[in-house]
């Protein structure tokens, strides 16, 4: 579990993790099972009411990330103030091991969109959220992790690749990367671009995290288009880039994600299983 | 286009669904622009269906899948989240459905939805510094009577007509038998709380109502006893007993 190779937004053991979602709380807390750490989505606890009490119980057993899916990094307008406020105090009260969210945006002249929307690869684009990265850093008082989305669409106005995006947003915030394979493979599939030059691309950033979850296609007439969805297994292509990416970048804190169609927690630890014999052998190549 | 102008375009197109504006603005190659919004605004309605669904599944039950999926993408475009806590979202949504001419016939449907969200919101309230059976018994009786308090934000008092707790217990089982329950309109008003870790459901008498309704605002505790029409010291004591019990009851003092 050695985590002396991670850039400082992370602390998360090198192993495998899950994400915990209500319908397994009171199964995780009770039973413990067998996993190094464990991913909440920030927004889910910010009540101040039983969700964040049961995330005290969990967090003496489990390392924790904080991945928050609300702060709305790319919205022009600056983040929400009372959100951050809401999100430092939890972060205070939990102490975790990460920290992260997403490069995207979902607020807008306050409408809560729910959903991770694109944001243009342009320099007024990179000023904003390089400000917005660096507000949330400052709030919380410690560096932060940023994942990579899926995406359905490019915008005209982009200029730049998202791996060159996302290397200047890290270089100018001082923020890390979370590496979502699965997101690399959507984006990469919808827009006909190569998943292994972009990892190339990103190998040498600060990676802290990485992501693994389920896709599916969609089809739209006669063609298809690959949608995350967090709602079924790793796919073999994503395992395999997986594998390509812990040889680039070396082992990593790797998190199992699934959101839609929950499956028992079993199967979920059973997934875990899967990344952590990858890693073991990552880190077997590495020694 | 200007980062701010681009989201103000998509906020028009994701709440109209007209994306003249958005479309130009975005690469065409195997799908066209209208196409690959699509797919966001999809995710967004869906997501957020998904949510109310989460947060009201007693009501997506009483309602079908079908009804409910409607229902709730309407409301979505009519009432989208203003925070990015889905746990705070659906307020508004008991009041919706108790608006809808189809649902006219069914005035329970909007009660369990207003028992549900209840439940959420007792959940999710914060902690607070309740007024314990020693703060009371610590007090000269004229401090007594002079306390500021307020009712506790996990209190959350839900006046309904139908038998809604008993429609709620019945759906906690799959396949629920809703034909044992008595749909005779009973006015009733209940308590949900959460004292300690888990909700708490109470029927209230009417004394024990207006004493809550008393204290939903600040106001002294010799007020909110004189307001709830208690018979007798008896029966005020079993109001005091019950708040403190579930501490349902915050010192508004500094």
């Amino acid at each position: 579990m050695d985590n002396a190779a991670l850039p400082s937004c992370s602390h998360l053991p090198v192993a495998s993790g899950i994400g915990l979602r209500a319908a397994h709380h009171e199964h995780v807390a009770t039973e413990r099972p067998e996993i190094a750490w464990l991913e909440v989505h920030t927004e889910n606890f910010l009540g101040g009411g039983a969700a964040p009490a049961l995330l005290d119980t969990v967090r003496e057993r489990y390392a924790i990330s904080l991945h928050g899916v609300g702060l709305s990094l790319g919205s022009a307008e600056g983040l929400d103030e009372n959100h951050l406020s809401r999100v430092a105090a939890l972060v205070r009260r939990i102490d975790p091991a990460a920290v992260s969210d997403h490069v995207s945006w979902s607020v807008t002249r306050g409408v809560y969109f729910n959903d991770l929307l694109p944001i243009p690869y342009d320099e007024e684009t990179l000023g904003i959220i390089a400000r917005n990265v660096m507000r949330f850093q400052d709030a919380i008082g410690r560096p932060v992790m940023v994942e990579n989305p899926s995406t359905y669409l490019r915008h005209a106005q982009s200029d730049r690749a998202e791996s060159q995006f996302l290397r200047e947003l890290c270089q100018r915030s001082g923020c890390g990367l979370l590496l979502d394979v699965n997101n690399v493979f959507v984006s990469s599939e919808n827009h006909g671009d190569d998943a292994h030059a972009y990892l190339a691309a990103v190998a040498h950033l600060p990676i802290g995290e990485i992501h693994l979850s389920g896709h599916h296609l969609r089809q739209i007439g006669n063609r298809a288009i690959r949608i995350d969805d967090h709602g079924s297994a790793v796919s073999d292509q994503v395992w395999s880039l997986y594998e390509h990416a812990l040889a680039l970048i070396g082992p990593r804190p790797t998190l199992i994600e699934w959101d839609s169609a929950l499956p028992p927690l079993e199967t979920l630890l059973a997934e875990a299983k899967k990344a952590q014999r990858r890693l073991d052998h990552a880190k077997g190549s590495v020694a | 286009m200007r980062l701010a102008d681009l989201q103000g375009a998509y906020r028009h197109y994701l709440l109209t669904g007209d994306s003249a504006q958005l479309a130009p603005a975005i690469v065409a190659d195997a799908f066209d622009g209208a196409e690959r919004l699509g797919i966001y605004r999809n995710n967004f309605l869906v997501g957020l269906s998904e949510a109310l669904k989460a947060n009201f599944p007693v009501t997506l039950h009483l309602l079908g899948r079908d009804f409910f999926e409607q229902a709730a993408r309407r409301f979505v475009l009519a009432r989208p989240p203003r925070r990015p806590c889905l746990f705070e979202y659906g307020a508004e949504f008991p009041g919706y459905l108790s608006d809808l001419p189809e649902l006219g016939a069914l005035p329970y449907v909007s009660e369990v939805a207003r028992f549900e969200f209840a439940r959420i919101a007792s959940y999710n309230a914060a902690v607070e510094r309740y007024v314990s059976p020693d703060t009371l018994a610590n007090l000269p009786p004229d401090q007594l009577e002079a306390l500021p308090i307020r009712r506790a934000q996990h209190a959350q008092v839900v006046p309904v007509k139908a038998p809604v707790a008993e429609l709620w217990k019945a759906h906690q089982v799959p396949d629920p038998d809703l034909s044992v329950i008595d749909m005779t309109a009973r006015p009733q008003v209940l308590l949900v709380c959460r004292p300690d870790r888990a909700l708490v459901v109470r029927e209230l008498d009417a004394p024990a109502a207006q004493f809550l309704a008393a204290v939903q605002d600040e106001t002294q505790l010799g007020a909110a006893a004189a307001q709830c029409g208690a018979e007798d010291d008896m029966a005020l004591g079993r109001i005091i007993a019950l708040v403190l019990e579930l501490r349902l009851l915050v010192s508004a003092r500094a």
